[in-house]
Parts: structure tokens; C-alpha cells; sequence
């Protein structure tokens, strides 16, 4: 199997079907880490396409021994904030479960369902920077040194962070979500 | 050990203890993680389909220098700079180099040189490297605004001293002609710019930054045209073109932000 960067190299190339092969790769990643941050399924669909239409238009840059992760992620992120800036909206939270997206799979039973809702509800609710990192970190599977470099700060920094965010989302959690159907 | 040990171990690959195992059937984190990585598929296709329609759009000449190399677009958008200013020097060259002493000359163009280059790198940075922080953006705009002011106002000899280009010329009119020369020197500069642009119209801090660049690219090429040094026709009619810039960048991306709210 081609590595994300021999894939990268061979779509410079003109190689169609490895845009695709990135695509199918990062498209769910991506969409996961954004819909958990944004309020609506189509912004975060929309911003998924924009990411792999500036991969497209970066595709010049791209430059042997250059990791292709970063590259995908530092261009999602960079989308979302404008995103936010452009429509000068906070990435606030929703503040009820019921405005969350609901899952995109069958819950395997009322308590894993329950249980899912719980954790999308006390996601919503952690500020911004730890829901960012938790987010890379916990939902795309990125290590937090990565995570750092992705979003501009310390490797301490940001696993102070994500520690808070996974601590406050343990004791939400515990406590039970009130919010939650 | 909890959902960060867990995470951490598998990305370094290492085998989980069996005390992960009952954290993992036991903690609801872990429980949505798993529910969520299978997800999939996806309506991927759908999205692929419209990725794909957004590229093959993508033909022409403006999405094919979008998407040179960034280096190369820097170069074109400083060829843009060099050539308007080697046209100036040809065509309608400062009348009074001479009196005017060499370092201020040499200081100023330089100056302005160097700040239009950095900006204009600052606004078409990658969209696949760091965002620069707001504050490093707000410092570029300050000084891309603020260094033509103060060159305005810095003394000057008084045999260099000239308060209008040609003799019984109003003040206003030459300060209008200035304020043009510059701002139709800036305009190419900033309309080379929202070509180079890879998010030109998603972006407002490139949108703020290729307006401040067009500002300092008019005043280095007034700094070569235009003889004269009296503060008041500097300030009006060259470090004004850059606010000038700014502002009508800034009521145009209010007037556009409005009528988005309103028909959303």
C-alpha cells in the first residue's frame, strides 16, 4: 500500500486516482474531527471538500520528505477558524444534546446510545482550545506532539489541555448529563 | 490508565494491559470512540464527486498561477513591485534626486522595499502552514500604515525642500495627482495579489494584508516620482493611500458580511 505521501508525490504527478485514495482516507477523519466541532453536518461536509480543494491548489508545494498529515489538517483547521471569523461567530457549543448531530450509526443498544450522547453533550461543552486538541487528538487518532504543531502551541500546553478536557469530560460524565435524552 | 494512556499505547504501538481492557469496555469516552470510528462509509462519495466538479472547474490561467509553487508567487507578485517601480524611474522619474541626501533616499526605498516583500509573503502564506496570529497580522498593518507616516513627517534639508512639483500648482491638485499615481500603482499590486491568492475570497486577513502591501507598493513609487517633501502633501497624498486601501477593503467586507446575513 502507498504511503499518504507517495500518494501526494504521484497526484503532483497527475495521478487522479490517488486524489481519491487521500480523499477516502482523510475525508472521514476529517469530518469526524470537524462535525464534533461545528454546529451543522453541511459546514462541516462543506469545509471537508474546501480542505481537499486547497490540498489541490497547495499541490506545487508539496515537496519531497514533506509529511502529508500536517499539510491536510493545518489546512482543515485554517478553514475552520476563518469559518468562524467569516461569519464572526464563536465556536460556541450547542448548549442542548437534542441540537447535537445524532449519530451516524445504530446504536448497538439503548446504554452504548445513551452513553454516546453523553459524550457528544460533555464534548460541547469544553472550551474551545480543549475541544480542538481533544478532538485531533482523541477522534483523528493524532499524537499530541503533532497535535501541537497543528495548532500553534507547546507540546506541555497542549497536553494541559487535552488533560483538562479529558478530565472534565470524566467528571461530566460522572455526573451524569442532564442535557442528555 | 485512561482514554490518554490508552490513545498514547496504541499510537506507540504498544500491546494494552488488561487493565486497559476493563477501562475500555467500562468508560462511555472510549465507548463513543469506538462507536465513532465506525462510522463509516460515509456519503463520501457525494463529497468526492463535489471536490472533484470544484477541480475540474479549476482550468485557466488564474487557477493555474494560484497554484504555482509560493515561492514563485511571491516572485511574481515581486515582479510586480519591481517593474512598477523601474517603470516609474524611467518614465516619470523624481526630479530632485540630487539635493536629497543619498541615505534618506537609499533609507526610504529599502524601507518600503523590504515591508512590501514582507507583507506581501505574509499575505500569500500557504494555507497549509500555521495561521499567523492576529497579533503578528495587526503588527504588519500597523507598520505597513505607520512607516509612511513617519516618513512623512521626518525633517528634511531645507535645500531639498519642495512643497509642490511644479511651480503655481495648487497644493490640492498635486496632492490628488499623487494620491492617483500611487493609489493606481497600489490597485495593481493588490489586484496581483487576489489572483495569487489561493483563498482570495475567503480570507480577510490576506483580503487586510494585500491592502496594506498595495499602500506601501504606491508609496515606494512616489518615493520615486515625486519631488516633493512638504509633511503636508507626504501625509495626504501618499501615507493616506494605504488607510484608503484598508478601509475600503474594510466597508466592502462589512457591506458583504450584511448582505450574507440577510439573505441567510
Amino acid at each position: 500500500m502507498r504511503s499518504d505521501e507517495e500518494l501526494m508525490a504521484a497526484y503532483v504527478r497527475g495521478d487522479a486516482q490517488a486524489f481519491r485514495e487521500l480523499f477516502q482516507r482523510y475525508a472521514p477523519l476529517l469530518l469526524r474531527v470537524l462535525r464534533h466541532q461545528l454546529r451543522r453536518t453541511e459546514d462541516a461536509e462543506d469545509l471537508v471538500q474546501q480542505t481537499f480543494l486547497h490540498l489541490h491548489r497547495a499541490r506545487h508545494d508539496f515537496r519531497d520528505g514533506s509529511a502529508l498529515r500536517p499539510w491536510v489538517f493545518t489546512i482543515a483547521l485554517n478553514l475552520k477558524r476563518e469559518y468562524f471569523r467569516r461569519a464572526a461567530r464563536k465556536p460556541e457549543a450547542p448548549l442542548d444534546a437534542a441540537q447535537l448531530d445524532s449519530p451516524r450509526v445504530e446504536p448497538r443498544g439503548q446504554e452504548q446510545a445513551e452513553a454516546s450522547d453523553e459524550v457528544r453533550f460533555a464534548f460541547s461543552q469544553l472550551p474551545d482550545d480543549q475541544r480542538e486538541v481533544i478532538a485531533l487528538h482523541w477522534l483523528a487518532g493524532i499524537p499530541l506532539p503533532e497535535v501541537a504543531e497543528l495548532v500553534g502551541a507547546s507540546i506541555s500546553a497542549v497536553k494541559v489541555r487535552a488533560h483538562r478536557g479529558y478530565a472534565a469530560m470524566r467528571r461530566a460524565l460522572s455526573r451524569g448529563n442532564p442535557g442528555a435524552t | 490508565m485512561d482514554c490518554i494512556d490508552i490513545k498514547e499505547a496504541r499510537l506507540r504501538g504498544e500491546p494494552l494491559p488488561a487493565e486497559a481492557a476493563l477501562h475500555l469496555t467500562s468508560c462511555p469516552v472510549c465507548s463513543e470512540n469506538r462507536l465513532t470510528q465506525g462510522e463509516l462509509p460515509e456519503p463520501l462519495d457525494t463529497l468526492l464527486a463535489g471536490v472533484e466538479g470544484e477541480i475540474a472547474r479549476e482550468h485557466g490561467p488564474i487557477p493555474w498561477l494560484r497554484s504555482r509553487p509560493t515561492p514563485v508567487r511571491v516572485g511574481l507578485a515581486g515582479g510586480v513591485i519591481l517593474v512598477t517601480a523601474l517603470l516609474t524611474l524611467l518614465l516619470t522619474p523624481r526630479t530632485n534626486f540630487a539635493p536629497l541626501p543619498v541615505l534618506r533616499v537609499v533609507l526610504a526605498v529599502t524601507v518600503l522595499s523590504v515591508l512590501v516583500l514582507a507583507v506581501v509573503r505574509l499575505g500569500l502564506r500557504p494555507l497549509q502552514t500555521p495561521q499567523p496570529r492576529p497579533t503578528a497580522v495587526t503588527f504588519a498593518l500597523i507598520v505597513a500604515l505607520g512607516v509612511p507616516v513617519l516618513f512623512s513627517v521626518l525633517p528634511t534639508t531645507e535645500v531639498a525642500r519642495v512643497d509642490v512639483p511644479v511651480p503655481g500648482v495648487p497644493q490640492s491638485v498635486a496632492i490628488g495627482v499623487c494620491f492617483a499615481f500611487g493609489a493606481f500603482v497600489a490597485a495593481l499590486l493588490v489586484m496581483s495579489l487576489r489572483i495569487l491568492d489561493r483563498g482570495a475570497h475567503e480570507s480577510r486577513v490576506s483580503a487586510l494584508l494585500a491592502a496594506a502591501a498595495g499602500g506601501l507598493a504606491g508609496n515606494l513609487a512616489l518615493e520615486l516620482h515625486c519631488p516633493v517633501t512638504n509633511p503636508a502633501h507626504l501625509l495626504s497624498g501618499h501615507a493616506t493611500i494605504g488607510f484608503v486601501f484598508v478601509a475600503a477593503y474594510a466597508l466592502f467586507h462589512t457591506a458583504r458580511t450584511r448582505t450574507q446575513e440577510s439573505s441567510s
